[in-house]
């Protein structure tokens, strides 16, 4: 596996400046999708959040606790991509409170088409677990690369019945 | 208050937690190969970046422009075909003219409020919580979006800032964008088979 992060013309960064040993211990982690790393480095209450349209693509939306999030990052994340690489052009650490944003690569499992898009993380570590995670994305765009046409904005989400609306319910 | 950082100015910035170079995680180590700037900039005050925040807040370009560098860029991140005013823009009079003329004929920003803030050297990111008024059909947006600001001197040099654009975009609709139904297909009429 090629993935790696990296940073790219970071202003107000020294040349010798390396990251804190708990961020590089998740972006590993969330890079590597390892479960025993997860455990590690995730805090048990730790909530996440991937801004985006979670009722058309389930990697978006909320994550309360270490086993939803874990679920997500190493089983149905994978089945829509796997992230290679993020590229940061500022990563910010206040603290045991990060912010960083950037590009990030990732390939798309079905097509195996390269998707690129520009996306911001606030995280927030207590004791070096991460505590809480907030990615904001231009899902738009993202969304375009993952269903890999341009998104008509005048087409509605159909209402789907689950139920006949003409069946009565049988209640037993 | 708008425009105010009140808790975040309360906030004390932690013991800075730079671990000792991590001889084992080379792959985590940052590269600057190919950077153009790789010195620290002075380090930006909190009381620079809340000036600079409440100026924004504001809307106001001339409350703003005193905060600017001459050569500021300015880098909104969003599909350009529904909103106008994303893009990239160079220079204060480009830039004051996205906040004071272009952003104004399309939003209204009703509510501009930090929700998170982190500073570090010379740059900051801030989450806003953001209430909008669309100007021509009036309906209220709702958003957050994420602003990355690097200072030299006192004033913004880069801003970039992006939002969950999607979900701008259903907000200006008005209704749930079906994604993932492939969009009907347009011949253009001044195509002609030869």
């Amino acid at each position: 596996m090629t993935a790696s992060i990296s940073a790219r013309g970071l202003p107000g960064s020294a040349p010798d400046r390396a990251i804190p040993d708990f961020l590089a211990a998740f972006y590993r982690a969330y890079l590597s999708r390892d479960e025993t790393l997860l455990q590690q480095i995730l805090h048990d209450d730790v909530e996440w959040l991937l801004m985006g349209p979670a009722d058309q693509l389930d990697i978006y939306g909320r994550r309360n606790g270490k086993a939803e999030t874990i679920e997500l990052i190493t089983r149905i994340m994978p089945c829509y991509f796997e992230i290679l690489d993020f590229e940061f052009e500022h990563l910010l650490v206040d603290g045991q409170r990060v912010a960083a944003y950037g590009r990030v690569r990732a390939r798309q499992r079905e097509t195996g088409r390269a998707l690129c898009f520009r996306g911001a993380h606030f995280l927030r570590f207590e004791n070096g677990k991460l505590m809480s995670f907030r990615s904001m994305a231009d899902t738009f765009d993202l969304v375009e690369q993952v269903v890999g046409h341009p998104i008509d904005i005048t087409k509605r989400v159909e209402r789907v019945t689950l139920v006949p609306e003409e069946d009565a319910l049988l209640i037993v | 208050m708008r425009g105010r950082l009140p808790e975040l100015m309360a906030i004390e910035c932690g013991p800075r937690d730079w671990a000792t170079p991590i001889t084992e995680n080379k792959d985590f180590r940052i590269s600057l190969a190919g950077c153009v700037e790789t010195m620290m900039g002075e380090p930006v005050s909190r009381a620079s970046v809340q000036s600079f925040y409440e100026a924004l807040a504001s809307r106001d370009p001339l409350r703003l422009a005193p905060h600017l560098a001459d050569d500021v860029e300015w880098l909104t991140v969003g599909p350009a075909e529904i909103f106008s005013f994303c893009g990239y823009r160079r220079g204060k009079a480009a830039v004051l003219d996205y906040i004071g003329r272009l952003m104004p004929a399309t939003l209204a920003i009703k509510r501009f409020e930090p929700a998170d803030i982190v500073i570090d050297g010379d740059t900051a990111a801030i989450i806003n919580n953001v209430a909008a008024v669309r100007k021509d059909n009036g309906r209220i947006l709702s958003y957050q979006t994420a602003i990355f600001v690097v200072f030299s001197d006192g004033k913004a040099v880069s801003v970039k800032g992006l939002a969950d654009t999607f979900d701008m975009a259903e907000q200006v609709v008005g209704h749930r964008i079906d994604a993932i139904s492939v969009p009907d297909r347009q011949v253009p009429k001044d195509v002609i088979a030869l």
